[in-house]
């Protein structure tokens, strides 16, 4: 992944950046999404993060789920498929 | 005893010059070898040095050559391939402090092929760790410490094939194998004013190379030209069964061939707003010379929609798994960026429906181009929204861009502010939807650093961006341009 930053690089801009990037203030939900999320990483891994990690670990998620937004917006059909489907084994290629 | 500028040749010469006697393949392979070793450390551009393995190489194909065996325009060249393939009898770190000794008893496949094309392995090229799989933040990301531009060495060559991206410019080898996920070849290519090309997904096999993202991962050349680009993927591109997701081979086999007619070029014209307008002129100074050889060219806008955002989560999630070790254990505390060692956890709590809507929404986002390339043969951007970053001191990178290093408005020119999200970035586009791009040299800026002109197409038309970039070179001198010395020739 590359991380030229203005043209940065997936990986290199921090979701949280994101979050800090002149954004509309999130809404409640998403809010309490983070903080739902957050709560569980914490529940899972707390013990190993320092408190600023689990600052930064805030924003981060605040972050992903800013960026879910607008994928979660585009209404799909019924039978529109993902680009993940089953491939039997032993399928002759 | 070789000349400098005789490293810096395109594949074609050299191995036009081998055929002529004028050198061996084991004395070009020296010459690289020796270049190596005394510059390659400076810039941090290897992890490995695969000196025996070439020396045995280059041996055997001196003795072939002169015997008549001639196995293809690759035999006698001398390469280096990212630290993400494995190399059997060598490390193979993926650029990673927890990965730093370990070994696989077995190559590549793309190492495989290069092998049986007569190509000289001389090293394992440096890399961002995990190749930015679990996130970064900047150059210290890196086993081996930040990778220095051969152009200027106080700056960046970008990620993750930061490696091979400097090998490449400074004539350490003839090209050099990279990843690309989401920009990780196209970046240092542009950056480092080398050609590269980021194949349609499923063409190149990734049997043995590190996953970061199954459903975006794919290898590819970096090259002196487009036509060593083309030379390199006819002998690595092709079906492998031992890689899940590698086309047929009626679709994966590639022979480099000229188009049946004029080509026919769409300049996109929504791209990378808050570029410096000297990034967009070189784009048109590229397409003027296309156009006085006949090629059609008109304006034309990328499609909206949340590409850049899908492009970053597909990869998130992915990661997540494929690095289900290291974050299950806490061994991602070992990494050096602070966002690799905590991303993972964060992108173990996204949904199972939102990854499935995701995979659902890259079909539609990949239609809406159908009626761009029923237009149009390739589309026309920079290669990336700025040339080369400083690389500032190691607090200062890893604090991450929010530190400091804002996105400028006004052509680059207005105050800092901070970055945004394009969603629209030709990376995120292309590798979100399997697209094959290729990024040539454009010259270069008031400061000194290269520009790239990129050229995406339609999945598996892998031949018509090579051909936009030939016939571009065939009539500039763009990527003739090589660094100052001591890394240009002197």
């Amino acid at each position: 992944m590359s991380a030229a930053l203005a043209g940065t690089a997936a990986a290199a801009l921090p979701a949280e950046a994101l979050q800090r990037a002149g954004q509309p203030a999130p809404a409640a939900s998403v809010t309490a999404e983070t903080d739902a999320q957050l709560a569980r990483v914490l529940a899972l891994y707390g013990d190993r993060l320092t408190a600023a990690q689990k600052q930064r670990l805030r924003g981060i998620i605040a972050g992903d789920i800013a960026m879910l937004q607008p994928v979660r917006a585009v209404k799909m059909r019924n039978s529109d498929p993902p680009q993940t489907v089953l491939r039997l084994v032993g399928e002759k290629r | 005893m070789i000349g400098e500028a005789t490293l810096f040749l395109p594949i074609r010469e050299l191995g036009a010059r081998m055929r002529a006697k004028e050198f061996t393949p084991l004395e070009l392979t020296q010459a690289y070898l020796e270049r190596s070793r005394r510059l390659g450390p400076e810039l941090n551009a290897y992890v490995t040095l695969t000196t025996e393995r070439a020396l045995r190489q280059a041996q055997q194909a001196t003795e072939e050559l002169a015997a008549g065996h001639d196995r293809g325009p690759l035999h006698g060249i001398p390469y280096a391939a990212k630290d993400l393939l494995a190399v059997a009898g060598y490390p193979t770190t993926w650029g990673a402090k927890p990965y730093a000794d370990q070994r696989f008893d077995y190559d590549a496949t793309v190492i495989t092929r290069l092998d049986q094309a007569g190509a000289i392995l001389i090293g394992k090229a440096a890399m961002i760790e995990l190749a930015g799989g679990l996130g970064y933040s900047g150059p210290y990301a890196s086993l081996t410490g930040p990778c220095h531009n051969p152009w200027n060495t106080k700056y960046w060559t970008c990620g993750s094939s930061s490696g091979s991206g400097a090998i490449v410019s400074a004539g350490l080898a003839a090209f050099a194998l990279g990843s690309d996920t989401r920009g990780s070849i196209i970046c240092p290519s542009t950056w480092c004013g080398i050609n590269g090309m980021r194949p349609s997904f499923g063409r190149v096999s990734r049997h043995g190379v590190m996953t970061i993202a199954w459903t975006m991962d794919k290898i590819g050349p970096m090259g002196h030209s487009a036509d060593c680009l083309g030379l390199i993927l006819a002998v690595i591109a092709g079906h492998d069964p031992q890689d899940w997701d590698s086309l047929p081979q009626a679709q994966a086999g590639f022979t480099p061939a000229a188009p049946r007619r004029a080509l026919r070029v769409g300049r996109v014209t929504n791209v990378y707003p808050e570029a410096r307008p000297e990034l967009h002129q070189a784009v048109d100074r590229a397409l003027a010379v296309l156009r006085a050889q006949g090629a059609e060219v008109e304006d034309v806008e990328f499609p909206q929609g949340p590409y850049e955002e899908a492009s970053l989560l597909v990869i998130r999630i992915e990661a997540e798994s494929a690095y289900q070790e290291l974050i299950a254990t806490g061994r991602c505390a070992l990494l050096e960026d602070p966002l690799g060692q905590i991303n993972g956890y964060a992108s173990s709590q996204f949904l199972a429906t939102d990854y499935i809507q995701l995979q659902r929404l890259r079909l539609e986002l990949a239609r809406r181009y159908e009626p761009l390339f029923e237009r149009f043969d390739v589309l026309a951007a920079p290669g990336q929204s700025s040339t080369a970053s400083l690389i500032r001191p190691p607090e200062a990178e890893r604090r991450g861009p929010e530190a400091g290093r804002m996105a400028r408005g006004r052509g680059g020119r207005g105050p800092r502010r901070p970055a945004r999200l394009d969603s629209l970035q030709p990376d995120g586009i292309s590798s979100l939807c399997g697209f094959p791009a290729v990024t040539v040299p454009g010259g270069l800026a008031v400061n000194r650093l290269p520009i790239g002109v990129q050229f995406i197409a339609r999945a598996l038309n892998d031949e018509l961006p090579l051909a936009a970039a030939r016939l571009l070179q065939a009539h500039s001198d763009w990527h003739q341009n090589h660094p100052p010395a001591p890394y240009g020739p002197a």
